[in-house]
């Protein structure tokens, strides 16, 4: 039998599917204990009763509408004419749209590939340093991952039950400090501006560019206003955003013709076909854990060198680093979180922190060597060796790390908003 | 660790969460069996609904992952809908009539729990649930003014509010009070205790002072596992069950009647409802019966019921009488 | 004669293509749709149906587990690749067969285990929704892994073509 799983663990690492990997080793264990293996199947039927659910492919459909969009560009050119006359102003700009197209797109790739692909020539242009402008892209790739109503947050709470209006409130200032950590940095390293960049605001420009992207820019107001303003819930809040990112970019900008919209609901939908199936072998893995225990004599194993909650996070902070270095966000958070969680829990950790805390660790796997997502993404994109990118993104891996610190440490920044919720 | 394993060993789910009273006193079932029967027999606990909600327990019972389970009645009422028939609003009014009807038709649940397999070992409850709202509701007509909750899977409790006029939001547990924070709902179901237990008393600070339905639960163990136990074991499981069940039902009417004084002391407000809404919120729960008995529900167990309750209600009455000639004379 | 039914065959699998295409754009307007309708109910005549939340859900599943399905068409389903790039390139072919007959064959178990589960679901009963019993949302298990079985299957097939370097002629085919 453990033949046959380490079989299965190296045709892992040799590229096989995660969720064909991870529903084999749950059909081994349950027939190694002698449970009916349709209990597999039990699990993943699970799935159907949770309501958070639907908020994942709505999204995903919403995000990928906006990536194949004008959207990008819209914004870049809007938030380049604000902050564009400031010195250091195109590296503010670079890290504020970023952050939020992933926070609407998720860290798939998509910022750095369309936004990067725009913002590295721009940059390079106004003299910022190649390794300095290429690290920037770089981590700003999985920057916003903190803001509502970011795909992982959600994957966060639909594994842990937490209530997903609670994440996005708890997000919002740790991925602010984030920002501002960044921004701060960048504008010390900007080149200074040269004559003919300054006194660009001009209130004629400024108001074609906001004409321009009116329709754009009320997107965050209808997410986190029709939650918290009590019009709708969370899986309903991506039903509108949907709806009404389907109606603006396919009628109104006409960026996407109605011919191409069955393309990108497939490619949407093969997306969170793909997340889908991972979460759905690993409720199977996980229930096999719960069934014999494995939390609870986790924990009993961790208490015995563990005493205290702060030395608890300083461990699972390091635990959660590798983790996100090796396996993609989703993996991880489906994996990972089952096992932890009951024992975060017995430390007293608060569970909307611990998913803040998750979300910061996973963020910066994507930049870190030797295998982080981002760093082969922008390889590729911009054709530059990876050992290169490693070098130019340690700067910014360093002002991540200390977030890190913060958020794990004060836990009042990720639980403070919320507290006016009642 | 399997040959640890006691000789008959129950593998048990439940949502109620672990250090619960239901948890507690579950424990000291399982550790009163296990003494008296040597060790042979025992039981081990997922609580907190780790397990999944009751359609998943109750098909791990199925395929032999659980031996058993603590159920909601809305959750198991789904595999054995003649369970359902207590939840109807305004059925029942009192404890004492709890008491006596479910002495009455316990044979009826056990043969119905029986020829889906399942082996019913005791009843616990949540208690008379009270509307509770962000606003004072008394009458019938603010009742239909509100945006009521009812619980997911509950098939029997939207019918009512509908014969009412009022619309209901299906939403599971989890999101009520995120619900009732945001507005979207302003008016939900639940005992004093459960109000307290969910934190769902900071946002409904006002309870209409009449009991609107009964909320119970029960105590299952698959038939076949069951079998398997000599008699004598069967004898103590099934005794030892009924007298902690029974401890657990006074030790939830004692934390409803605590929880009651603990929502006052918090500012929350008892509304009273006027005798006239009483009567038609009562008359509201028999329409509504017709409605659902022989579809979510069989006639014979309303029957039975109604029958307990009519011979309950009429020596009431007499006794009543029977106590205002004494003090007459 | 083999070249005729490998074509008819090919004509079959881009008809359950374009079926499933249908299917997944059907079934993500369907839940859009019925989202708002149920918010714009709720608002403007506080009402909704209580059918539509659960439906939803269930339409969640669906719509996943077909993605799913199409997914492993196109082999891109999340993977952990940390070592086969150190594997001589001529053995990659080799190495994409053998994991797609593992795939294969544990997706099989799955639709077996899927089997049993759904004939249990209509044994034993359980909540029916619109009039369908439980074990008809539940289909979408057997029938999305049975799919994704046929398509592993189809992976190592393509595979040993290419190897015995027949792939001029399948990709000729493949693109009409
Ligand atoms: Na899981
Ligand atoms: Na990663």
């Amino acid at each position: 039998m453990s033949f046959i799983k380490l079989i299965t663990l190296f045709l892992a690492v040799l590229g096989s599917p995660l969720f064909v990997v991870i529903a084999a080793l749950a059909l081994l264990s349950f027939y190694g204990v002698g449970i009916d293996l349709s209990v597999v199947i039990i699990e993943m039927s699970r799935l159907s009763d949770t309501p958070m659910l639907l908020s994942l492919p709505l999204f995903i459909f919403a995000g990928t509408m906006l990536s194949e969009s004008g959207t990008p560009q819209r914004i870049l050119h809007l938030s380049r004419l604000l902050l564009g006359w400031l010195p250091g102003g195109l590296a503010v700009v670079a890290l504020l749209v970023c952050a939020v197209f992933t926070a609407f797109t998720g860290a798939s790739g998509v910022t750095i590939f369309a936004l990067g692909g725009l913002l590295l020539p721009a940059m390079l242009k106004d003299g910022y340093p190649e390794k300095f402008s290429l690290g920037l892209i770089t981590t700003a790739g999985s920057l916003g991952l903190l803001f509502p109503p970011s795909l992982p947050l959600i994957l966060y709470g639909v594994v842990s039950e937490t209530r997903i209006d609670h994440l996005f409130l708890a997000g919002i200032l740790p991925g602010i400090l984030m920002l501002l950590l960044l921004v701060a940095y960048s504008m010390k390293m900007s080149p200074p501006l040269r004559r003919e960049q300054q006194k660009k605001l001009k209130a004629s420009e400024v108001w074609a560019g906001l004409k321009e992207s009116a329709w754009e820019l009320p997107l965050p107001f209808i997410v986190l206003g029709g939650i918290y303003g009590g019009i709708f819930v969370a899986g309903e809040a991506a039903a509108v955003t949907a709806l009404y990112v389907l109606i603006v970019e396919v009628f109104i900008y006409r960026d996407i013709s109605l011919r191409k919209l069955p393309d990108i609901m497939m490619k949407s939908m093969m997306l969170f076909g793909g997340i889908l199936v991972v979460l759905a072998a690993s409720m199977a893995s996980t229930n096999f854990l719960v069934d014999q225990e494995v939390p609870t004599r986790l924990f009993e194993l961790i208490r015995q060198y563990i005493s205290s909650k702060y030395t608890f996070l300083l461990v699972l902070n390091i635990f959660l680093l590798i983790v996100g270095s090796m396996l993609d966000i989703f993996s991880a958070l489906v994996l990972v979180v089952p096992l932890i969680l009951p024992v975060a829990e017995a430390y007293g950790v608060n569970l909307t922190h611990l998913g803040i805390i998750f979300l910061t660790n996973l963020q910066i796997g994507y930049c870190t060597p030797p295998v982080g997502l981002n760093l082969f993404l922008a390889s590729y994109r911009f054709e530059k060796p990876v050992v290169e990118l490693y070098r130019a993104t340690l700067p910014f891996l360093a002002i991540l790390m200390v977030t890190l610190v913060i958020i794990t440490y004060f836990p009042p920044l990720s639980l403070w908003l919320l507290s006016f919720l009642g | 660790r399997a040959d640890t394993r006691p000789k008959y060993y129950f593998k048990i789910a439940s949502l109620a969460p672990a250090g619960s009273v239901w948890a507690q006193r579950f424990d000291e079932f399982a550790e009163e069996v296990k003494t008296k029967t040597n060790g042979e027999v025992g039981f081990k606990v997922y609580p907190g609904g780790v397990m999944g909600d009751d359609p998943s327990v109750y098909r791990k019972m199925k395929i032999g992952q659980l031996q058993g389970g603590g159920f909601t009645m809305t959750g198991i009422a789904e595999i054995v809908p003649d369970f359902a028939v207590l939840g109807v609003p305004f059925l029942l009014r009192s404890y004492e009539e709890v008491d006596l009807v479910i002495q009455g038709v316990w044979p009826n649940f056990k043969k119905s729990f029986a020829d889906n397999g399942l082996v019913l070992l005791g009843m616990s409850e949540v208690g008379f649930v009270y509307a509770m709202s962000t606003w004072p509701v008394s009458t019938v007509s603010d009742m239909k003014k509100t945006k009521c909750w009812v619980p997911q899977g509950d098939l029997v409790s939207p019918v009512y509010l509908s014969t009412l006029g009022v619309n209901a939001t299906s939403l599971a547990i989890p999101d009520v009070l995120s619900s009732l924070q945001t507005g979207l709902i302003d008016t939900v179901f639940n005992s004093y205790y459960g109000s307290i237990v969910l934190q769902w008393f900071t946002q409904t600070r006002y309870v209409s002072d009449l009991p609107f339905a009964y909320s119970y639960g029960v105590f299952l163990l698959d038939a076949k596992s069951f079998s398997r136990l000599p008699a004598d074991y069967a004898a103590i499981i099934e005794s030892s069950a009924l007298k902690y069940f029974a401890i657990l039902l006074n030790d939830t009417r004692k934390s409803n009647a605590d929880s009651l004084d603990v929502l006052k002391k918090n500012g929350v407000n008892m509304v009273n409802v006027p005798p006239e809404s009483r009567k038609q919120l009562q008359e509201h729960g028999v329409k509504s019966v017709e409605r659902v008995v022989g579809k979510v529900f069989s006639n014979d167990i309303y029957q039975a019921v109604v029958k307990r309750l009519d011979i309950f209600r009429n020596n009431h009455r007499e006794n009543a009488s029977k106590v205002s000639i004494d003090s007459a004379s | 004669m083999i070249h005729n039914v490998y074509r008819i065959c090919s004509w079959l699998l881009r008809g359950l293509d374009r079926a499933e295409e249908v299917l997944i754009c059907l079934l993500l307007s369907v839940m859009i749709v019925l989202s708002c309708l149920q918010i714009v109910l709720r608002l403007f005549f506080s009402g909704g149906f209580l059918w539509a939340d659960p439906l939803v859900r269930h339409l969640v599943i669906w719509v996943g587990m077909f993605g799913a399905a199409a997914v492993t068409n196109r082999g891109k389903h999340i993977a952990l690749d940390v070592i086969s790039f150190l594997l001589p390139p001529k053995l990659l072919p080799w190495l994409r067969i053998v994991i797609d007959l593992f795939s294969a064959t544990v997706c099989g178990v799955l639709v077996w285990a899927a089997i049993v589960f759904v004939r249990n679901e209509a044994m034993f009963g359980g909540r029916e929704l619109l009039g369908i019993p439980s074990w008809g949302w539940n289909l979408v298990f057997p029938l999305a892994f049975t799919l994704i079985t046929l398509r592993f299957l189809l992976g190592v097939g393509r595979e040993l073509r290419r190897i015995s370097g027949k792939q001029e002629s399948l990709t000729v085919e493949e693109s009409v």
